[in-house]
């Protein structure tokens, strides 16, 4: 697991704690000769910091700190300073805990999202694996399908990365997916106007797209919900799925998909007797995940709140964690037994949060 | 390294210190006197003002006081203590065992005043073994004592230890090596000769029946699970809010919020049920708008919470909204194209409330059949101009003709335009038809996608038209029936346009669409059918009968002059500069007018309007998928057909701004990303699909900027160090750019009978004497060229590759069942044999693979290297690793790979196939197990355990072993060293041990006598590595570990870039170890007893999807030492990935 400050090339400034960490210490160690003790017995072979005002020189150090591997041993050397500089000392600590953002179970905003590992070795894989580069989400109602978006904000949040969720109640025409996304980039004026066949308009959105994400310098997540066919009908206009197709057929190209991640949620499922179910053109750069609410069991639940304890800062015992996990599975079984049962994750997480609420 | 237990138990002398220190103060002293004689034992404060105290210490009849106070050396004063009647009993001392006396186990004291030396409780858990310490006080009169020991056992409620206690340390803290509290010490007993306490979570349960349970859970913010469970127990849970809410009702009934005009309070109550509450624009999860609105009951009911219509009359969703509140009836035909997608939502929503609405698949059919036409409209755009003669040509066409109509011309002439626009005058009632096979959908070789696509359509366009029942996988009859079906509900011809249909050509295999569309036109004779693309389709017949061609050509002068003077263009002497320059193409005069718009200036137009035709018409269009930056580079490779990244600067240096020397890796590695242009990674090839009509009009524009460059290549491949004389592909280009040049005799000289392949689609590209000279070179057998055969063999392999790389194995068994029905019709379907035994292989069935290749034989060249290829991995997955070995020594040179794109790398992943052959897994399990291995040396073993364990027995003092380094770019030093120690080991018998050390030695020569380590660690570097390369990267680990050996510790280093291991660590760390199925049982074993750490409690998954198996985070969270074979078992397997890409499966960089 990547430790987001360790294990990273380049200090993670779009991260609040790592700001946070180099406010404290430029006003917890104020002067140059502070700075440079620290800082050299960090590491060997760090380059040398330039003079300058004493919150750039921190700046300049975190990054040297990280870019060679030194941070985590500058970490302990600084906890252990004498006279200690307990802001700092906080502040260290809590960047000693950041968690991989692919991996917690206590997302943003107190929100749960339980177990779902294979989601989260494909979010990983799309982040850092350029074979996937499309990540399709499937399976029957009522299982998190659409649940999987707050993990990818998630993971987008965390690198600093814009991410745009667009469902049936934003999205209701390509217009506006593209006023959406164009815009979110800030570059609502070159949405080009549709010209030609369709499909010809597509593929010069996707060209525009290019060249607007290659100026900004940052990768962009896009997430569509809602392109499920249902008995009833589409639930978006079956136009926006042809575009997504388009997207995706774009991101065949390795310098199209080195700026964006794409995830398509409710994503049709494969027609009886066919093949892969996608469009015939996409080749290997796809991934489809089905999350299986069968498998939260009592573990997996003990691990969540283990997890939330720690982020919360109480202290709980791995035998509590599990009795208090069994306690909530059988809530959970015990509400599916009453008329209109609510589905089954429904019933696990309401369990949770009242749980959470006295734990 | 010696850490015997589980955990070190080493510390840092100064963290030690200060936590006996600390210890110091946390820890109290008891004294009481009972019956005047002193009596002590050991206490700590739980709270500020309380202190945990054993019962006993206050219980004796006649205690007559009591002392709390914390270390001598602290120089505290005692604490001041409430009386002792309004201490708290807890528990019972019986939990410690039934010898002891029933009664109270602690007190807890009061103290006056409040301190800071509470003693921390941690959660963590423990095992047996693990270290203990307790802080201590005794009866006698001194400081505190600290003893150290083991944990022995836990069984809740005590736990046991063997650290040593004296009188008066009951109620000590026990503590483990990071000085947490584990327990709290009580007794001792004698019988089994262990000192004896209760356990932290016993401890803890018993703080909870305590009344100052809130305040010690508050102050030392543990988690109340009973209070957790109980309420999750609770049978009245508490209420969630009702959606019916009015704040949600008004929600439900607004497109959006504006977050910034909720009250605080509002917005709290809202934010749960928003979508994205982090958009600056807020809308309501549809799941809960659903409910919100059916909850409601009626539209009545709803219409009071409905925003005004002047508020939100600029969204097309709310005023879609307020329409559907206003009730029944709703008539589709009125509502705008615009309003209509949103009311595949509304309908949805509402449909709880207002049963009379539409069904979204019912809004959806309206909405595309407006599209039908409407689509027409913008293809043909308002611009669309003359052609009035094509237009009654197609008139003509429809009511007189039946033969397909084929509509070719350059991109940008307008083809599309001109079809929609004839489609547009045709009756409303006739079905349209319109594939358009940029459509990632479509592909022509996918007779499903083209049955599916016309399906739909005619749904849309056909009142109660279905095609639910038909199975299009079962296309043939499945076409005719829906070919059937939409004649009988046709009121007329129908017509049926097949649309950039160079897509379809370059992209796929075209020739597969006829059947397909030939089964539908059987039962449809009123189907027209016009086929539009940039080149001929000469194929093209239906119902027997060839197509009408029409070559688009420009529009008319008279027409592009109207044209252009309709829009301000009017100046004459302009107009006959720059018509000749567009030459009527309809994109081009847009170009024109686009300068002019720009510039304002008539005269200028002429001028600048060609720099616009090439950004605008060649790039924009022709190279619409190449990259800004690249577009000069790609202008000027269009001249070539094969691009190395050593003729980058050579020949295209003087004409590219920037490419030098220096940056030319970059410009390659970017043009190798351009695939719309490019294929290939080492070996780059321009397809010739875009790249002849590209060339054609560069030509045209910049004729002496392709001379150039012509010229250049031809010094470039003339050059004596190209061996143009010894390789025929490399004389091949060099002919081909003296043919371009017009240097027939140049060509004569250059031209080698092996040369004959790469020449066969020359032509088009070349001027006329020089077309005829090459077209005598090639020669004429039995009515078709020798190459005409060897490309309808290579036509077919390609056509099974294809359909593999886009997953559809059903089309790759049709095929291979179609090429070997014909049989000795097509005698070159033998080239086949390789894709059948691999089909057969990938089925689990490799004796009959094996089988087919054996029927096949031997083959020549390329052909017979992929049977050969196959042979091998089959070989070596029986076990028969000698002769997979001798068969693939065969292709390790770069000569073998030279028809392939990366002819370089494949030689490479041949030499890391025959390295992988040299690791038995299986059999170092086998030894690991036996312990029979005294004469292995790590040098021998790739298991990490198995290497740990022979080093230990190889050193054994304890002191630091001299590091020696080796250099990955260095072989012979590798050779020379492993040399020196193969010579001074013992030769044992023939078990399994001497096949290890023999496998072990091949490993090792590959490092010693060939590039193999430097080249693979130049892979490691990729920041995007193709599967192939990742396969040989995955080679490399099995070289990475630290080699300990007797008094040395061997490490590889890969030049400056640090071992091997970090090398790979921080390429490859990151990446979830995930294994294939087919390898699970295998890996499984191997990580379960062959790694150094415990994997099992990191493996996640386990065959729940893919049969995979997958331990999150990455190789880079376990130790070190288990990191190569990780990465060696998480990359693909040499040889199967050199396999898989012969068959077709796709080398995209991973």
């Amino acid at each position: 697991m990547a430790h987001p400050f360790f294990d990273s090339t380049s200090y993670p400034w779009h991260r609040q704690d790592a700001r946070t960490l180099h406010s404290e210490l430029w006003h917890g160690y104020t002067t140059a000769q502070d700075l440079d003790l620290l800082y050299k017995a960090s590491a060997a072979d760090l380059p040398p910091l330039l003079n300058d005002t004493i919150d750039r020189m921190w700046k300049s150090a975190l990054e040297n700190l990280t870019g060679t591997g030194g941070l985590r041993s500058f970490c302990r050397i600084v906890c252990e300073a004498k006279p200690a500089r307990p802001k700092v000392v906080d502040a260290i600590k809590v960047i000693e805990q950041a968690e991989d953002p692919i991996r917690p179970t206590l997302l943003t905003g107190d929100r749960v999202f339980l177990d779902r590992e294979e989601l989260r070795d494909k979010l990983q894989r799309l982040t850092s694996d350029t074979s996937l580069r499309v990540l399709l989400i499937r399976g029957d109602a009522d299982t998190g399908k659409t649940w999987t978006k707050h993990l990818v904000e998630e993971i987008a949040k965390a690198s600093g990365e814009p991410c745009f969720y667009l469902f049936d109640g934003n999205a209701g025409t390509t217009h506006e997916v593209l006023e959406l996304i164009f815009g979110g980039l800030g570059a609502l004026q070159r949405i080009p106007e549709p010209m030609g066949t369709e499909d010809a308009w597509f593929r010069k959105i996707c060209n525009h797209l290019l060249a607007i994400a290659k100026e900004s310098g940052k990768k962009t997540w896009v997430v569509m919900d809602d392109l499920g066919e249902y008995e009833t009908g589409l639930r978006v206009d079956g136009q926006i799925r042809k575009f997504f197709d388009q997207f995706a057929l774009s991101m065949e190209n390795p310098e199209f998909a080195r700026w964006f991640r794409l995830v398509l949620i409710d994503y049709p499922e494969l027609k009886e007797g066919g093949e892969g179910g996608v469009p015939s053109k996409w080749t290997d750069f796809w991934e489809e995940d089905r999350p299986d609410v069968n498998e939260v069991k009592a573990p997996i639940i003990s691990k969540f709140v283990l997890q939330w304890a720690i982020r919360k800062n109480k202290q709980l015992a791995p035998a509590d964690a599990d009795k208090f996990a069994a306690d909530v599975i059988a809530a959970a079984d015990a509400e599916r037994t009453k008329p209109n049962p609510p589905p089954l994750m429904e019933a696990i997480h309401k369990a949770l949060r009242q749980g959470l609420r006295n734990l | 390294m010696s850490i015997l237990g589980r955990k070190p138990r080493l510390f840092r002398a100064g963290i030690l210190q200060e936590k006996l220190q600390l210890s110091s103060r946390t820890v109290m002293r008891v004294r009481a006197a009972q019956a005047s004689r002193p009596f002590f034992c050991t206490a700590f404060f739980i709270l500020p003002d309380t202190v945990v105290v054993p019962h006993f210490a206050v219980s004796g009849e006649g205690t007559d006081s009591l002392i709390v106070e914390a270390a001598p050396e602290t120089g505290l004063p005692p604490f001041a203590l409430e009386p002792v009647r309004e201490g708290e009993e807890l528990g019972n001392t019986r939990i410690l065992g039934e010898q002891f006396p029933d009664g109270p186990l602690l007190t807890l004291i009061r103290v006056r005043e409040g301190t800071n030396l509470v003693m921390p409780l941690q959660f963590e858990s423990v095992e047996v073994d693990d270290l203990v310490l307790l802080p201590q006080y005794s009866n006698e009169d001194q400081p505190l004592l600290v003893s150290f020991g083991s944990l022995r056992a836990v069984a809740e409620p005590t736990l046991s230890y063997d650290a040593d206690t004296l009188p008066g340390s009951s109620g000590a803290p026990v503590l483990d090596s990071s000085f947490q509290m584990i327990g709290v010490h009580f007794a001792s007993d004698t019988r089994v000769n262990l000192n004896v306490g209760i356990t932290r979570a016993a401890f803890v349960d018993l703080l909870r029946s305590s009344s100052l349970w809130e305040r010690i859970k508050d102050y030392h913010r543990i988690a109340d699970v009973a209070a957790a469970s109980a309420a999750v127990l609770s049978d009245a849970p508490p209420r969630e809010p009702e959606r019916s809410d009015e704040l949600l009702l008004r929600a439900a009934l607004r497109a959006s919020i504006d977050p910034t005009t909720l009250s605080e309070e509002d917005a709290e109550e809202l934010r749960p049920h928003i979508a994205d509450s982090s958009a600056p624009s807020w809308v309501l999860s549809s799941g809960t708008r659903t409910s919100v609105l059916a909850a409601a009951g009626s539209l009545d009911a709803l219409r009071p919470y409905a925003p005004k219509p002047a508020e939100t009359q600029n969204e097309p969703l709310q005023r879609v909204i307020l329409r559907v509140l206003e009730g029944p009836p709703y008539d589709l035909t009125r509502i705008s194209e615009e309003e209509l997608p949103w009311w595949i939502q509304a309908s949805r929503w509402f449909a709880g409330v207002s049963p009379e609405l539409p069904t979204p698949a019912e809004v959806t059919r309206v909405l595309e059949q407006r599209r039908v036409r409407s689509r027409l409209a913008r293809i043909a755009s308002k611009d669309f101009t003359g052609r009035e003669k094509e237009l009654q040509l197609l008139q003509h066409w429809w009511t007189d003709e039946e033969r397909p109509l084929s509509l070719t011309g350059i991109g940008g002439i307008g083809k599309s335009a001109l079809v929609a626009r004839f489609a547009s005058t045709l009756p409303d009632a006739t079905l349209l038809l319109w594939l358009d096979f940029d459509r990632a959908d479509l592909a022509p070789d996918d007779a499903p996608s083209i049955l599916a696509a016309v399906a739909q359509q005619a749904v849309v366009q056909f009142d109660g038209f279905s095609s639910d029942d038909l199975d299009f996988e079962k296309w043939q009859e499945s076409a005719k029936t829906l070919g059937r079906r939409m004649e009988e509900k046709s009121n007329g011809p129908a017509l049926l346009v097949l649309d950039s249909f160079e897509a379809a050509q370059y992209s796929t295999r075209y020739e597969d669409l006829w059947p397909v569309l030939e089964a539908i036109a059987s039962e449809m004779p009123s189907l027209h059918l016009i086929v539009t693309g940039r080149a001929a389709v000469p194929t093209l017949q239906l119902r027997g009968e060839h197509a009408l061609a029409i070559d688009l050509k420009g529009l008319d002068a008279k027409d592009a002059r109207q044209w252009l003077h309709d829009r301000g263009i009017a100046d004459d002497a302009v107009l006959e500069q720059l018509l000749p320059m567009l030459g009527g193409v309809p994109l081009n005069l847009r170009l024109a007018l686009r300068v002019f718009e720009r510039d304002r200036r008539i005269p200028d137009v002429p001028k600048n309007t060609p720099p616009e035709m090439v950004s605008g018409f060649l790039y924009d269009r022709i190279l619409d998928r190449v990259q800004p930056a690249l577009k000069p580079l790609a202008k000027a490779v269009l001249v070539v057909r094969r691009i190395t990244a050593d003729m980058l600067v050579p020949v295209f240096g003087e004409a590219v701004d920037g490419l030098t020397a220096e940056t030319s890796s970059r410009w390659f590695a970017d043009l190798t990303r351009e695939m719309a242009l490019i294929e290939g990674t080492d070996v780059l090839r321009l397809r010739a699909e875009v790249r002849r009509p590209s060339l054609k009009l560069l030509q045209g524009i910049e004729r002496p900027f392709v001379e150039t460059l012509d010229a250049k290549a031809e010094q470039w491949y003339a050059a004596p160090e190209r061996n143009a004389a010894s390789d025929p592909e490399i004389a091949a280009e060099l002919v081909y750019h003296r043919l371009r040049l017009g240097n027939l005799s140049g060509a004569t000289e250059a031209w080698r009978d092996g040369s004959r392949p790469f020449l066969l689609d020359a032509g088009d590209e070349l001027p006329p004497p020089s077309l005829e000279w090459l077209q005598a070179r090639l020669g004429v057998i039995e009515g078709a060229s020798v190459e005409a055969h060897a490309a309808a063999a290579a036509n077919v392999a390609e056509r099974v590759r294809s359909a593999r790389g886009r997953r559809k194995k059903g089309l790759v068994a049709q095929i291979l069942s179609t090429e070997k029905s014909r049989g000795a019709e097509r005698p070159y379907a033998s080239g086949l044999v390789f894709h059948e035994a691999y089909e057969q292989w990938k089925d689990g069935n490799a004796a009959a693979a094996m089988d087919a290749l054996e029927e096949g034989g031997d083959a020549p060249a390329m052909i017979g290297r992929d049977r050969n290829m196959l042979r091998a991995l089959l070989l070596a997955k029986r076990g028969d690793v000698a002769e997979a070995d001798e068969l693939l020594a065969r292709y390790e040179e770069v000569q073998s790979w030279t028809d392939g794109p990366a002819p370089t790398t494949n030689a490479l992943a041949v030499r890391a196939a025959r390295i992988q052959l040299t690791v038995d897994l299986d059999t170092e399990l086998d030894v690991l197990a036996s312990e029979d291995h005294f004469d292995l040396t790590p040098f021998d073993v790739v298991l990490p355990r198995l290497q740990n364990v022979v080093s230990s027995m190889s050193f054994g003092l304890e002191s630091t072993p001299t590091m020696k380094v080796l250099n990955v770019d260095e072989p012979e030093q590798i050779r020379s060293y492993v040399d020196h120690c193969w010579k001074k080991r013992r030769i044992s018998d023939d078990g399994p041990n001497e096949r290890l050390r023999k496998q072990a030695m091949r490993r090792w020569r590959f490092a010693g006598t060939t590039s193999f380590l430097a080249e693979a660690a130049a892979l490691a570097v990729k920041p995007e590595q193709t599967p192939l390369e990742a396969s040989i990267v995955g080679i490399l680990a099995l070289f990475a570990p630290r080699f300990e050996l007797e008094d040395e510790s061997v490490v590889l280093f890969a030049g400056t870039r640090g071992t091997l291991l970090h090398l790979l660590t921080m390429t490859m760390g990151d990446r979830a170890l995930r294994v294939e199925a087919s390898r699970s049982e295998q890996v499984e074993r191997v990580l379960a007893e062959g790694l150094n750490s415990n994997y099992s409690s990191l493996l996640h998954t386990r065959g729940t999807q893919s049969g995979s198996i997958a331990i999150g985070g990455g190789v880079r969270m376990f130790p070190e030492e288990d990191r190569p074979l990780l990465i060696y078992l998480m990359t693909p397997n040499p040889l199967d990935q050199i396999v898989h890409e012969l068959a077709g499966y796709t080398s995209e960089a991973r």
